[in-house]
């Protein structure tokens, strides 16, 4: 009964009735703000995982598409130029590296060192190789991985970060962002 | 006592909730939405002050002046004390101390009226707001304390009945207190009846023989 009556004496107290509406709006601003720019911010990074209406396929799908081709091509070149075993384990690593990326800055140059590693070895079986065979293959290989390069550099993701980013950029975005510890998307460009 | 308006609590939370309520549907994250949504809130919150314009009470006027700032202070810190004394009584109702502290509550609020009327004598009722006062707050305290932790006990029972013991005797000791101040005009008063009886004899007007402090009876002479 008596704590009751503190308690009612306690709702009725000015300075605890604007704590409670202070937090309530701080709740709001920083959990409800926040959780809709992290929404916004997984919206883009969606979009590079998966996809958009606009892509045929995703960046990632393609990095993994990429790492694939580069195992391919080693296998090719381990015979093409198996006298030159760096460059093919240069390439091999590359892909690795790709394959282990986290972060989207990561994985962007993971995929810069996969296409130039992807250049040198092609490069070098192509002045090597003899068989129409591995030829085809060789041909057939880098068609892929420049259309995978091409589809990568077309995609939509970029546009929706910087869409992302512009929605988390101003005032309180810069406050919800520094409390809730959202980081700006990072462009694979 | 003097009016005093307390402004409802309920825009205050009132406000908070809608500011909550629009943010679910409208998160605040950017300022567009944060104005719009403070916008709205502040309207609600006008709104409900208008539907709960709270309530006025009477609350005690702070004493006046006495012109003496030692025995201002000296009384505001005793009334302060009285207030903390009456917050235990409210928080004790229905218990055996209640009654007492009602009474001592009454005839310290008298004691300190009397110290502002008469600052000549103010200083009289030093000992009780420096002393009696707080021990009486210390020992309600320590009835509260004892009775709310609920649990039956010989120390603890003991200790209830021992402060309900004293607080009769000291309520007893505020009322002889209060009427200890007041001997002073009841001589006064006694002396003023002797010298009008004197002047009234001497006049004729009153019998020598009559008893001036005796009760009138009903009918009596002056009928």
């Amino acid at each position: 009964m008596q704590a009751e009556r503190q308690a009612v004496q306690m709702l009725k107290n000015k300075n605890f009735a604007w704590a409670v509406s202070a937090l309530l709006i701080l709740f709001s601003v920083f959990i409800l703000g926040g959780n809709k720019l992290i929404a916004e911010r997984n919206k883009a990074m969606d979009v590079f995982i998966n996809g958009s209406n606009e892509d045929a396929s995703s960046i990632h799908q393609e990095l993994d598409k990429l790492s694939g081709y580069a195992k391919n091509l080693s296998v090719v070149a381990k015979n093409v130029i198996s006298e030159d075993e760096s460059a093919v384990n240069k390439l091999l690593d590359a892909a690795e590296a790709l394959s282990k990326a986290d972060t989207t800055k990561q994985k962007l140059q993971a995929y810069k060192k996969l296409l130039e590693n992807t250049e040198n070895v092609l490069n070098l079986c192509k002045a090597k190789e003899k068989s129409q065979k591995n030829a085809d293959y060789l041909t057939s290989i880098e068609a892929n991985i420049k259309t995978a390069a091409f589809k990568i550099s077309n995609n939509s993701y970029n546009n929706a970060a910087i869409e992302a980013n512009r929605e988390m950029r101003g005032f309180p975005q810069m406050v919800i962002r520094f409390v809730r510890n959202i980081k700006p998307l990072e462009l694979f460009e | 006592m003097i009016e005093k308006k307390i402004k409802s609590v309920i825009p205050v939370y009132g406000m908070g909730i809608l500011f909550t309520a629009i943010s679910f549907a409208a998160a605040p994250y950017n300022l567009f939405n944060l104005l719009l949504i403070s916008a709205i809130s502040f309207a609600g919150y006008l709104i409900l002050n208008i539907i709960f314009p709270g309530e006025t009470v009477l609350e005690k006027a702070p004493p006046a002046p006495t012109g003496d700032k030692e025995i201002d202070q000296m009384i505001m810190k005793g009334r302060e004390t009285l207030d903390t004394l009456e917050n235990i009584k409210s928080a004790l109702a229905d218990s055996k101390i209640e009654a007492p502290l009602n009474s001592i509550i009454i005839y310290s609020n008298k004691i300190f009226d009397f110290s502002e009327r008469n600052i000549a004598r103010a200083y009289e009722v030093k000992s009780f707001i420096d002393y009696y006062l707080p021990t009486t707050v210390k020992l309600a305290k320590d009835y509260a304390m004892l009775k709310k932790e609920g649990i039956e006990g010989e120390n603890i029972d003991q200790s209830l009945s021992k402060i309900e013991n004293v607080m009769g005797f000291l309520q007893e000791a505020y009322r002889n207190k209060l009427d200890d101040l007041y001997e002073d005009k009841a001589l006064d008063i006694i002396t003023d009846v002797k010298v009008m009886k004197k002047l009234l004899e001497s006049e004729g007007l009153l019998d020598s023989t009559m008893d001036i402090n005796a009760s009138r009876k009903a009918g009596g002479s002056d009928a």
